[in-house]
């Protein structure tokens, strides 16, 4: 699923944050990535995620290689393979729930004509088939991930990275959404990529990464 | 993105960024409605007070003058060793002789002092009058030769005068001497008299031939003088011939060449230049005059509101630059999920384009209302004048569309550099917000 090859990623005065980082995780598989803040963790999602091209080396995505697709193939493949999940939701307030999971749909490219439906099932699939005309400001902080959660698995995404998903969820909350997220990668056999610096993120997952100097080191099979 | 989904996004991002965008909509509205104001107010002057002053002669028909010369405000002819040319018969045989022209009808000043008086409307009145001859046909075939313009010796003298003689008595100096307006019917068939060889600026150059001739006022003719009377030319020529000579008697004022087609005009009047004369006309140098006039402050007037719709351009750019500091995670969101740099700049382009429709309709419904004011104002407020109209404004469907045209063009440009601006961000950074 994932395939990365010397993976460099500098930042302007602040050196390598990813010097030569290789990588490969397998569909279905469920992988953490650990690591001191700064350490470029966060750069390595957005890299995977398609929304940084900035770097050298080889990154292959579902077997497309990211740099050589075009503006338009990449939110493509953006919209139809890769789902976001974020720390800070980041939901637009001005949309209702319903608006803010349809929006991966306005970017859907071919004659797909089910997004509410689609939209309206994973509003279901999270837990939150009330919530649709609500807007996001009234929710809880663990209702609006899971608002996020639905909106990134709205267009069937066959990868979810998600960017310290608990971060600003108390531990109940935030047990229910690494529930919530494991659960969906057991029955849509999604593959997640978490980026967390919390042990009960990273004990859920499969193999544990930690980024540290650039690379990936002390790989742990759990 | 798909247009329909644009839509929705767009009306709820408007909604919610309203405070920025009442405040360059205001701007936008306030220019395009000074703008179609301004336009309007210049199309209604030229279309009703210009129209109404070149409508004198029609395209076919050229009024040729002695070439002039100016002294000053003083339009003078030419002297002969300046190489002015005695506009005679022998210089209407060569402007007859040009091809296209289908007629030519010579017209003649008074060469001698004339005064009038008479009674109006119960009052006597006595003045100086400036009278011109015409070519008898051409009232016949303005006027019908039924009217009876043509003279006979010891009839009275049928007399024509310019219709904007009796715009000019009924809208100024009706009103300056409290007299009552007039129609066309109501002057037709009034009778006075000429004094001839007399009046109070030139004086009584011989007393022995002062004669007094009665006249009749036949109709409005747009072939008479603007301020003054006209009558026949074979009555003028005789009483030249008999108060100043055979030679006054044989030079004309003008001639009016009628062309075969509008299209001939052109070339007939470079003939008539040639010949040393040139072509005019009162009434449409007047309206050129004018129109240039009217033309020139309404330029000026719509250069004032296209700076209006400028500043608020400025002030388009600035709430948007703003918004999209503001926006940044959202437009990192829009990447995220699957939106090009392109749907983005998209994105705001299409805002700003409803912000100037919306703007851009307002401002012509502004500039509507303004107008209505301003036509009442001037029914209230401005003192009659030649050719009032009742509204001074036009609102030509060019016009109309162009109002919100330009205000979707200005917020487009406008919202240009932030649109280039929110496509540019870093969706990655804009997410992490660093």
């Amino acid at each position: 699923m994932i395939e990365i090859r010397g993976l460099c990623k500098s930042y302007p005065g602040a050196g390598a944050v990813l010097d030569g980082l290789d990588l490969d995780v397998a569909q279905g598989e469920a992988i953490a990535l650990v690591g001191r803040s700064g350490v470029g963790k966060t750069s390595l999602l957005n890299v995977i995620g398609g929304l940084d091209r900035d770097f050298d080396g080889r990154v292959a995505i579902h077997g497309k290689e990211l740099k050589t697709l075009s503006d338009r193939a990449l939110a493509d493949f953006r919209n139809q393979t890769i789902g976001f999940v974020f720390q800070g939701f980041h939901l637009l307030p001005h949309l209702t729930a319903l608006e803010n999971v349809l929006l991966p749909t306005f970017f859907e490219s071919g004659e797909r004509t089910d997004a509410e439906q689609r939209a309206r099932r994973a509003l279901e699939r999270v837990d939150l088939p009330a919530a649709g005309n609500g807007y996001p400001g009234r929710l809880s902080g663990g209702q609006r991930q899971r608002l996020a959660v639905a909106r990134a698995l709205v267009s069937g995404p066959r990868l979810l990275l998600c960017d310290e998903p608990t971060g600003n969820l108390d531990q109940q909350t935030g047990e229910a959404i690494l529930d919530l997220l494991v659960g969906l990668r057991e029955s849509e056999g999604l593959t997640l990529v978490f980026v967390t610096h919390e042990a009960r993120v990273s004990c859920r997952a499969d193999r544990v990464l930690v980024l540290e100097g650039g690379e990936l080191t002390g790989r742990e099979d759990r | 993105m798909r247009v329909g989904k644009l839509g929705g996004l767009v009306r709820k991002n408007l909604r919610r960024n309203l405070r920025y965008h009442l405040l360059a909509g205001a701007a936008i509205l306030v220019g395009v409605a000074a703008f179609v104001f301004f336009l309007a107010l210049g199309e209604g002057v030229r279309e009703r007070v210009v129209g109404q002053l070149s409508g004198d002669l029609p395209e076919t028909e050229l009024e040729v003058k002695p070439r002039g010369m100016s002294l000053g405000v003083l339009q003078i002819d030419r002297p002969s060793f300046l190489g002015g040319k005695r506009f005679d018969d022998a210089a209407l045989k060569k402007l007859e002789a040009i091809p296209g022209v289908k007629a030519l009808y010579p017209t003649m000043n008074v060469r001698f002092p004339v005064m009038a008086w008479g009674k109006f409307f119960g009052k006597g009145v006595r003045t100086d009058l400036i009278v011109t001859g015409v070519d008898e046909r051409a009232v016949d075939e303005e006027l019908g030769r039924a009217a009876g313009f043509s003279w006979k010796e010891g009839q009275r003298v049928p007399i024509i005068a310019s219709p904007h003689l009796l715009e000019l008595y009924n809208s100024s100096f009706a009103r300056m001497h409290d007299l009552p307006r007039v129609t066309e019917d109501l002057m037709r068939g009034l009778k006075f008299n000429l004094v001839l060889g007399k009046s109070y600026l030139a004086g009584t150059p011989d007393p022995a031939k002062v004669k007094t001739v009665g006249v009749e006022f036949i109709g409005f003719s747009r072939h008479s003088i603007l301020l003054g009377a006209t009558a026949p030319l074979s009555f003028i020529k005789e009483m030249n011939r008999r108060y100043a000579g055979q030679r006054e008697a044989s030079t004309y004022r003008s001639a009016i060449l009628v062309a075969e087609s509008a299209s001939r005009a052109e070339s007939i009047a470079q003939a008539v230049e040639k010949l040393g004369h040139e072509v005019a006309s009162e009434s449409r140098e007047l309206a050129r005059r004018v129109e240039a006039a009217v033309t020139g402050v309404t330029v000026l007037l719509s250069l004032v509101g296209l700076a209006m719709i400028a500043i608020a351009a400025v002030v388009i750019a600035l709430t948007f630059s703003l918004t999209v500091v503001e926006r940044r995670v959202e437009f990192g969101l829009l990447r995220a999920v699957g939106g090009t740099r392109l749907d983005v700049a998209l994105l705001i382009l299409a805002e700003a384009a409803v912000v100037g429709l919306l703007a851009g309709l307002l401002g012509l419904l502004g500039g509507f209302c303004a107008s209505a004011l301003a036509d009442a104002l001037a029914v209230s407020q401005l003192p009659d004048f030649p050719y009032k109209p009742d509204s001074f404004f036009l609102f030509p469907g060019w016009l109309l569309a162009a109002g919100p045209l330009l205000a979707i063009l200005c917020c487009a440009l406008g919202a240009l550099f932030p649109a280039r601006r929110a496509a540019g961000l870093d969706p990655a950074a804009a997410l992490t917000e660093r």
